[in-house]
């Protein structure tokens, strides 16, 4: 690739149209000039890897980490695929004043792939997840779900979202909680979790979307 | 080149500045006047946008954006649904019934080709209800025109989560029961060939 390199004060050339020979160019720091062409995530979107994972409409009560029943996706042992979770939305539905407290992400090693009796997962009822593209998901997601204690979740990082006790019926503005998540990879036999440091009241909606990359050949 | 041997680079222009020179960027409005937001349902009147089978594009949305007008909030929060399989066809034994049909804007204003897209921001019914996909994280509460509280931007950006291949609507709901509060509400998508991927 041919860079032609500026100089400061000389703007280098540009506007070349299409089906010419096109140059590549640098600013006045010699840093190469780009240009985001779509959404972040769209290259994987359109591949069908991505992938939105949603409670139902009527929502979940958020809850304080425990063994049971919460927003869970496990990419299970064996799954040839590592979970990227990409973006994280949450809406309220109904519910009394909250209880103080914050959104976080917690997580699971060693949940193997098995549901049963003496394995990691005693119950998982899966939800499938939403794609327009046609592919089947590795991951594994539900809302209803038993994990034997000697897995219990452990926090992984806050959200940075938290409440007072506001309720959906106080008078305020309306709130938008819509965040990118970065650097979490979910390796197979591993589950992400969603939930409240404490029991917060309010019935809320989650989607997270996430990628299901292949496993890569990692030095 | 970085001190870690990563390429270093700056953009030139602002996000989708490239297709929205190429005429690939539309944007999507209801009236100036808005409207209610209301639950999904065959009764529709929700503001969708359909990629009708054989259209030839995906729609990629970019950004959604809600301006207040008028009128009470009830406390819920905003979701997308969509139908599948929902053709091309309007009809009785169509998945979409009725249709009220408004060309959006082409983002390079004055210029650029027409939409592939159908975009109703007004009347539609279907025979399904539409399908829940996701919450896009806005949560409303009982605010009034009349309450004293701080401005409030109502925006969701999607990254390329989404892309809508031909045959599929989407639609903007509440989850909640109809409310009386009014908004305006503008979408910003591109449309692209589809493209071969392996």
């Amino acid at each position: 690739m041919n860079v032609t390199k500026a100089r400061a004060g000389v703007p280098t050339p540009h506007l070349t149209g299409d089906g010419t020979q096109a140059t590549a160019r640098t600013e006045n720091s010699v840093a190469l000039l780009a240009a985001e062409r779509n959404g972040s995530f769209y290259e994987q979107t359109v591949r069908g890897n991505m992938f939105c994972f949603s409670t139902a409409a009527a929502g979940i009560v958020m809850a304080a980490a425990a063994n049971t029943n919460e927003f869970c996706i496990w990419n299970p042992a064996g799954s040839g695929v590592l979970f990227v979770p990409s973006k994280l939305n949450w809406a309220t539905v109904s519910g009394a004043a909250a209880i103080a407290g914050a959104l976080q992400l917690y997580t699971q090693v060693g949940m193997a792939s098995a549901i049963g009796t003496g394995a990691p997962f005693s119950v998982f009822t899966d939800i499938a997840p939403a794609s327009f593209l046609g592919k089947t998901p590795k991951c594994r997601f539900s809302t209803t779900n038993t994990t034997t204690a000697a897995f219990a979740a452990a926090f992984g990082a806050s959200t940075g979202w938290s409440v007072y006790q506001g309720r959906p019926g106080t008078a305020m503005v309306p709130v938008v909680f819509s965040q990118r998540l970065h650097g979490v990879v979910i390796s197979p036999g591993q589950t992400l979790r969603i939930c409240a440091n404490t029991a917060m009241a309010w019935t809320a909606v989650i989607s997270l979307w996430g990628i299901e990359v292949p496993y890569p050949n990692v030095n | 080149m970085g001190n870690s041997g990563e390429l270093i680079v700056q953009a030139l222009n602002g996000r989708y500045y490239e297709q929205a020179l190429r005429g690939n960027v539309f944007i999507y409005s209801t009236a100036a006047a808005g409207l209610a937001l209301i639950v999904a349902a065959i009764t529709g009147n929700h503001p969708s946008i359909w990629n009708p089978t054989g259209s030839g594009y995906n729609f990629i949305p970019i950004s959604m954006t809600l301006g207040y007008v008028s009128g009470n909030n009830a406390p819920g929060s905003l979701a997308l649904f969509y139908t599948a399989n929902a053709g091309s066809a309007i009809g009785t034994a169509a998945p979409v019934v009725t249709w009220t049909n408004v060309a959006p804007v082409n983002a390079l204003i004055g210029g650029g080709r027409a939409s592939a897209m159908k975009w109703s921001p007004a009347i539609s019914t279907y025979t399904a209800v539409p399908t829940w996909l996701c919450t896009l994280g806005i949560s409303l509460f009982t605010g009034v025109a009349a309450t004293a509280t701080t401005p409030f931007q109502l925006r969701y950006d999607f990254d390329g989560t989404v892309v809508l291949p031909p045959g599929n609507a989407l639609h903007l709901t509440s989850i909640q029961a109809t409310t009386t509060a009014v908004f305006t509400v503008t979408i910003i998508g591109m449309e692209l060939p589809i493209p071969p991927t392996a």
